[in-house]
């Protein structure tokens, strides 16, 4: 099965558009695609090559990408607009409007006619399966895991899903990593902080002298050999400067700013290692800048920082982490078509991060540029009201028991978590002033931390844990 | 005897970073000895002292994404016993609303969270990682490149080893094969793993890291019984599809793996003649010894765990643990005595509770965790816990032998998950025609329109005879069957001929009757929480109970509320624990044999005796590569290994 160019646009049409591209810049990203570039190598020539790895992390940002699902009647953008007069653009009509069909006066039905007429064509339709294992979102598009991990991308490497280990996977990494070939494009994604190296004391090696690193994804498969073995740090410097390298995401608070692994402990008993953070671990972002700025490091080292974007959170929203790949990559098949900056203002004409749409946290404002604490908080028509819980399992604005949404930069009242919508909420009770409306779908209930009662936490933010502790003030 | 030393690192489809370094017998070829290596630390336990025992709930999440919701709950549990409302171990409901514990809608919430997260999590292990060592995947990546061809059963092969997508041409689009129907139900569990998740969220809020634990109970309100019960609805139909899923397609799959890998299976297993009258060689069986915390506590006077604790060493008899509150000292008391950290060989200094000479320590009296880097002779970052001196083996598989649902005796596996079904004139799996009847079903599910070839068949014949033991697929199949019981747990009894779960006798329903009957308002709501206030001083206590892949332990020791020490014994630690002793190096790699006081961990143990079959090295793996190691794969992957967690 090949995937043809024209629908993977579609897909990342469907979330491009929630980012407010315009349909003339739509045609000429989607114009791009069908002339092949910058994906136009490689075995599967069609989709952009993923080298996901793993480093001081947890995997709590991979299980949550997983339960990736975005179907028709999923709120892409509330309060985006396609269509004058309408709040809410969802991602079947999106689709929709991508596959050609008039924005004017398209409503629901009307989209899924559209968008079927396209998905109808797809050689396995999609992969949401009813229990004989027949799809059942043809009628009603859905975007889920399956469709990104077989149609989408080409995932090349990730410890947690790949078939290879062992030998295999040693060899694939230390490939890639002295390879200098520059014809076959990649997406770095890196999961987890980066840890000062250890000094390559690798335990039964001959020769191998000096600490033991902090973090060791992959060994030479005969213990006996020269050690090749491959501290994560190394991995990361050396995927993330190669000319092929065309973008380092940072999934997940540790990989963008360091989160637990970074963190300083109050009371901390004196380590071996002499500082506070225990193993200095760091972001992406800053473990390249600092390898950067290391006398004699190469032009390639010193451009690495400037291919990272951040998409933090702990874990990341599958719909956070989406929504950002997909605006790189519009942006990036442009400007490398056209030699211009990116249509959507994420990248400049040498495919590096520019202002405007990525804030200081190298996060994209699409995702990152709306202060939780607001009409899209379910308990914000308590705190409109003055009414404030006293203590866990209370009615009530949350702000006197630790919440961080006054400090948070997030998305998770717009679009929820778990396929839930926080708007659906009984708690959404809509009676205040500033309230967006009062949903009578009471189908998806729930969907973040405040819909169980618990405060923010921020995890969104640079800083967090240690600047929002305690999380839970009792 | 002439050994080669291979390593295999990293042991992928696993969570975190797992390598293990085999001897293998240069004459029969099989593994004589192994190390296993956690190869990540990043300092969980020390960062926490000083932070509120509240913040350890949402800290300890951070341990390990893929199994963060029972790190919460064993963090509650410490929590609730240091913050004045239990008495440590696990947290039982309050009796009529006074005393210990915390309020029954809480005790339920907190499991059926968790146990949403069991299902999520046994489910990926199978389908999404384990399952590509037994079934070659889609000519893409990340499914390829395959192991060796013949590693795999000729039904799991991709046909020609070109196909990128499966077979639909059967009839009405089915699966035209076996590899098809097997590479659709990898598909369909995706979905069937994010169910659990959303599940999961409807109280926690989200998932795959819960928000709503707290010491005293939960965060939960509603605003009114409508809001309520809509959420307990949309529960019991998430995981009624869940449910149906695991009864009628996960249980017969992996029941009917060993058939085709009669060598992964355990020695009282013979295969029918159909497909080659091979007997199980016990490959993985392991250490043999049992460990569960036990936990899920109902909400009844006398608190009875849903899941028993319990010791069993060898062919001895099980030794409880906790098994309901009045038990709650005793099995206290055996913790505290037996409970043992060893640091041998794993990368940490002889200070902050452990002493030179003795390697070992209680947990509860370790202060903090001071990493040792320059001791070559210590190959591990995980610690090496031990049970009166034993590794033992833990996870679904030591708790369904503990509580008696699966048999390692030779006896027949089928009875083993057949007693609930005795009474109330539900499903009998103890009648055979019916266990044919459903598993049959199941299958035919699972193949797609296949029910009466001849693979299917056989399998069933095999599955009607399939014994337990001590092997890789026992593990496998214990997880399936623990799933189901998890179902029950938190939907009640399935009904074979509607395939719906309508017997009103799950966690939710209970849940869901704790609303007051005369008042829909807030005020008619259950309480979710009571409120706590740290005792003066200095109060140690410690929380205990089950994660998906076993026996978990958080002591902490607080002051006002405040962290002074924290430590976390988890699942995988004892699962994949180096040795425990300094004795018996051989080259590069570690024996045990020399004075009797040194163990292997289980994982270890597991790898003695398995086949390694070594093939050439390849430079850069492409799709038409085929590769070595799935043997070591297989073995560590039945522990379902999580090693953000074992090393923290």
């Amino acid at each position: 099965m090949e995937l043809t160019r024209r629908e993977f646009v579609t897909t990342l049409g469907v979330l491009a558009a929630g980012l407010g591209m315009s349909q003339t810049d739509l045609a000429k990203v989607t114009e791009a695609f069908a002339h092949g570039a910058p994906w136009n190598t490689g075995t599967w020539t069609n989709k952009p090559k993923v080298i996901w790895i793993h480093g001081a992390e947890c995997t709590g940002c991979s299980t949550s990408v997983l339960g990736l699902y975005e179907d028709a009647a999923g709120v892409a953008v509330p309060g985006l607009s396609l269509k004058a007069g309408q709040p809410d653009t969802t991602t079947i009509q999106a689709l929709a409007i991508v596959a050609g069909a008039s924005p004017t006066g398209l409503g629901v039905g009307e989209a899924v006619a559209a968008a079927t007429a396209i998905t109808g064509s797809h050689p396995n339709s999609h992969r949401t399966l009813d229990t004989r294992g027949l799809n059942v979102d043809a009628p009603t598009y859905a975007v889920n895991i399956a469709d990104v991990l077989i149609d989408f991308i080409d995932l090349q490497y990730h410890e947690t899903v790949m078939a290879m280990g062992g030998d295999g996977a040693y060899g694939y990494l230390a490939t890639e990593m002295a390879s200098t070939d520059t014809t076959v494009p990649y997406v770095l994604v890196v999961e987890g902080a980066v840890q000062a190296f250890g000094g390559g004391g690798y335990w039964g090696k001959t020769g191998s002298t000096g600490d033991a690193p902090w973090c060791s994804i992959a060994m030479d498969g005969s213990p006996d050999a020269t050690p090749l073995d491959l501290s994560f740090d190394h991995v990361v410097e050396a995927l993330a400067s190669r000319a092929a390298c065309l973008a380092v995401v940072a999934v997940g608070q540790c990989a963008a700013f360091g989160g637990y692994p970074a963190c300083i402990g109050p009371d901390l008993v004196p380590k071996s290692s002499g500082t506070k953070n225990q193993t200095g671990a760091k972001g992406v972002y800053d473990f390249l800048v600092a390898r950067g700025q290391v006398s004699g490091a190469s032009d390639l080292v010193k451009a690495a920082a400037g291919k990272v974007i951040n998409v933090p959170g702990c874990p990341v929203n599958p719909w956070w982490f989406t929504l950002t790949v997909v605006a790189w990559l519009v942006d990036a098949v442009y400007v490398s078509t056209t030699g211009t900056d990116g249509v959507l203002g994420i990248l400049d004409h040498h495919l590096a991060i520019k202002g405007g749409k990525v804030d200081s946290q190298r996060r994209l404002t699409a995702v990152y540029g709306n202060l939780l604490h607001g009409k899209y908080c379910p308990r914000y028509p308590k705190y409109a009201a003055r009414i404030f819980a006293s203590k866990p399992g209370e009615d009530g604005c949350l702000k006197n028991i630790g919440c961080k949404g006054l400090s948070t930069m997030s998305s998770c009242g717009r679009h929820g978590w778990n396929n839930q919508q926080p708007q659906n909420d009984g708690m959404n009770s809509g009676t205040a002033k500033g309230i967006l409306y009062e949903s009578t779908d009471h189908s998806r209930m729930g969907g973040m931390c405040m819909t169980a009662g618990a405060p923010c936490m921020g995890c969104a933010e640079k800083g967090y844990p240690d600047a929002f502790t305690p999380f839970v003030v009792r | 005897m002439a050994t080669t030393l291979y390593e295999v690192d990293p042991i992928s489809r696993i969570e975190g970073h797992l390598g293990v370094k085999v001897s293998v017998d240069s004459v029969t070829g099989k593994i004589t000895e192994a190390n296993a290596h956690g190869n990540l630390w990043r300092g969980f336990e020390n960062f926490l002292i000083g932070r509120r025992v509240n913040d350890a709930i949402t800290f300890t999440q951070r341990i390990c994404g893929v199994c963060p919701v029972p790190h919460g709950l064993t963090s509650t549990y410490a929590a609730d016993s240091v913050m004045g409302v239990s008495n440590g171990y696990l947290t039982f409901a309050q009796v009529g609303g006074t005393g210990d514990g915390v309020p029954p809608a809480a005790v339920l919430v907190r499991n059926m969270i968790l146990a949403a997260e069991f299902l999520m999590s046994s489910i990926t292990h199978f389908y999404h990682l384990a399952a590509q060592s037994y079934v070659q995947g889609p000519a893409i990546p990340p499914w390829t490149p395959f192991f060796d061809d013949a590693q795999y059963h000729a039904l799991l092969k991709n046909p020609g080893g070109t196909s990128a997508i499966p077979d639909m041409s059967g009839p009405a689009g089915t699966p035209a094969n076996l590899w098809s129907a097997v590479i659709l139900q990898y598909v369909k569990a995706l979905r069937i793993r994010r169910l659990c998740l959303e599940a999961g969220a409807l109280f926690a809020g989200r998932m795959p890291m819960t928000s709503a634990y707290i010491a005293g109970g939960t965060t939960n309100f509603f605003r009114d019984q409508a809001d309520f019960d809509r959420k307990c609805d949309q529960f019991r139909d998430l995981i009624a599809e869940v449910g149906k899923f695991v009864i009628t397609e996960y249980i017969p799959l992996t029941l009917a793996l060993g058939a085709l890998y009669p060598d992964w299976d355990n020695t009282s297993n013979t295969n029918p003649a159909a497909i080659g009258g091979v007997t199980g060689m016990g490959y993985g069986k392991g250490v043999g010894n049992f460990l569960a915390w036990g936990g899920f506590p109902d909400t009844d006077a006398a608190g009875t765990l849903k899941l028993h604790g319990g010791v069993k060493i060898g062919a001895g008899a099980v030794t409880n643990l906790l098994v309901n509150r009045a038990n709650l000292d005793t099995a206290k008391g055996l913790v505290e005595t037996n409970l043992k950290e060893f640091i041998s060989r794993s990368r940490y200094a002889n200070t902050n509770g452990y002493s030179t000479g003795v390697d070992s320590a209680y947990p509860g009296s370790v202060t903090a965790t001071e990493p040792l880097r320059t001791d070559s002779s210590k190959y591990s970052w995980l610690k090496a816990p031990r049970w009166g001196g034993e590794p033992m083996e833990v996870g679904p598989f030591a708790r369904m032998v503990i509580n008696e649902k699966y048999p390692i005796d030779g006896t027949q596996v089928i009875r083993g998950y057949a007693s609930i079904y005795t009474s109330g004139g539900a499903l009998d799996y103890t009648n055979p025609n019916v266990v044919d009847a459903n598993l049959v079903a199941g299958l035919a599910h699972a193949q797609g329109g296949f029910a009466t070839n001849d693979v299917l068949l056989a399998v069933k014949e095999w599955i009607e005879g399939l014994k337990g033991g001590l092997s890789t697929m026992d593990r496998l199949r214990a997880r399936a069957i623990e799933s189901f019981w998890m179902v029950n747990y938190l939907v009640g009894d399935y009904d074979k001929t509607t395939g719906l779960f309508t017997a009103g006798n799950g966690w939710v329903d209970e849940l869901q009757g704790l609303w007051s009957l005369t008042d829909p308002t807030a005020a008619g709501a259950p309480a979710f929480y009571r409120d706590t206030t740290p005792p003066p001083g200095k109060v140690s206590g410690y929380g205990l109970t089950e994660a998906p892949r076993g026996a978990l332990g958080h002591f902490v020791t607080a002051s006002a509320g405040k962290i002074v020490s924290y430590q976390c014994v988890v699942p995988t630690t004892w699962n994949g624990s180096p040795k425990d002793g300094p004795d018996g190096v051989d080259g590069a790699n570690l024996t045990p044999t020399n004075t009797g006081t040194t163990r292997r961990g289980p994982m270890e143990q597991s790898m003695i005796g398995v086949p390694f079959s070594a093939t050439a090295v390849v430079a850069v793996p492409g799709a038409g590569d085929r590769l070595s190691g799935v043997e070591v794969l297989r073995v560590a992957q039945s522990f379902d290994p999580c090693i953000a967690c074992a090393v923290h």
